[in-house]
C-alpha cells in the first residue's frame, strides 16, 4: 500500500491553497491518492474553475497554467506519482453538487 | 483525411452535439474515442516503418494498452514533444477508462472538451516532431517501446 504521509499531505494541501490564491479564476482544487485503472498510484486533482473562464476562449491556457502550476510545485512524480487532472465549470458543479469535487 | 484524425473530429462532435443538456453517453462516447485518436495515431504511425504494407494491419494489432502505458510512463525521450505526447497517452487512458466502465462518475461537457483539448494538442506535438530539427532516431525509439518488450 503506497500512502501519503501526513506531512506530504499537509504539503500538498499547502501548495494547492496557494495556487488557488495565485489563479483568480479557480475556485476550488480538490485531491486525492488513489490507484487508477492499472494500479498506478497517482494524485487525482479536480478543479472547479470560474464560469467566465469556462466561457473565456483562453480555456485552453488556463487549463494548462493550473496544470503546469501544480506539477512544478507538487511534483508528484518524484514523489513517485502519476497526476490525474480534471477541471469543471463552477455552474456545473453547482448543479451537481457532487462531495468528491469538494 | 486519416482514420486519427476523423476519430479526433468525431469526439469533439459527440462533445458538442446535444446543445442544452449533453447526453452522458454522447460525452464518454467523446472521451473514449479522444483516447482512441491518440492510440490510433501512435499506432499507424509505428506501424507505417514496416516495410510490407500489407502486413501493418497484423502488425498494428499487436499493440496492448497497458504496455503502451507503461512505455509511456517510462519515456526516456529528452524531447518535450515526445514527453507530452506520452504524458496525455497516459492521462487520456485513465478517462478513457472512466467514461467507459465508470457508471457513478457524471461528465461535463467542459470536462470532456479539456479532455479532447489533450488529444489535440498531442496532436499538433507529434506533428511538430517531423520537423528535421527534432531527432528522428528518438521518435522511432518510443514508437518501438510502444510494442516492443523493453527486456534486454
Amino acid at each position: 500500500m503506497f500512502t501519503l504521509s501526513t506531512p506530504a499531505q499537509q504539503e500538498i494541501d499547502s501548495i494547492v491553497d496557494t495556487a488557488k490564491a495565485d489563479l483568480p479564476f479557480v475556485r476550488s482544487i480538490f485531491w486525492e491518492c488513489a490507484q487508477d485503472w492499472s494500479g498506478d498510484w497517482a494524485l487525482f486533482f479536480r478543479i472547479v474553475l470560474s464560469d467566465a473562464a469556462v466561457r473565456s476562449r483562453n480555456r485552453h491556457k488556463m487549463t494548462d497554467q493550473v496544470r503546469q502550476n501544480l506539477i512544478e510545485k507538487v511534483k508528484p512524480q518524484e514523489r513517485g506519482f502519476l497526476a490525474y487532472f480534471s477541471f469543471r465549470g463552477q455552474s456545473e458543479q453547482k448543479a451537481l453538487q457532487e462531495d468528491v469535487w469538494m | 483525411m486519416a482514420f486519427h484524425d476523423d476519430l479526433l473530429d468525431q469526439a469533439d462532435h459527440l462533445a458538442r452535439r446535444d446543445k442544452k443538456r449533453p447526453k452522458q453517453a454522447n460525452l464518454r462516447r467523446a472521451v473514449s474515442t479522444a483516447y482512441y485518436a491518440l492510440f490510433h495515431l501512435l499506432v499507424s504511425e509505428a506501424v507505417s516503418y514496416w516495410r510490407l504494407e500489407r502486413q501493418r494491419s497484423s502488425l498494428a494489432r499487436s499493440f496492448e494498452h497497458g504496455k503502451m502505458k507503461n512505455a509511456c510512463k517510462n519515456c526516456k525521450a529528452r524531447d518535450p514533444g515526445i514527453q507530452f505526447v506520452a504524458a496525455a497517452f497516459v492521462d487520456l487512458q485513465q478517462f478513457r477508462h472512466d467514461a467507459d466502465y465508470n457508471n457513478s462518475k457524471t461528465w461535463t461537457r467542459f470536462e470532456v472538451l479539456t479532455h479532447i483539448d489533450t488529444a489535440g494538442d498531442a496532436f499538433l506535438m507529434w506533428a511538430i516532431r517531423k520537423k528535421p530539427t527534432i531527432s528522428q532516431e528518438e521518435a522511432q525509439d518510443f514508437l518501438l517501446s510502444l510494442f516492443a518488450s523493453d527486456r534486454r
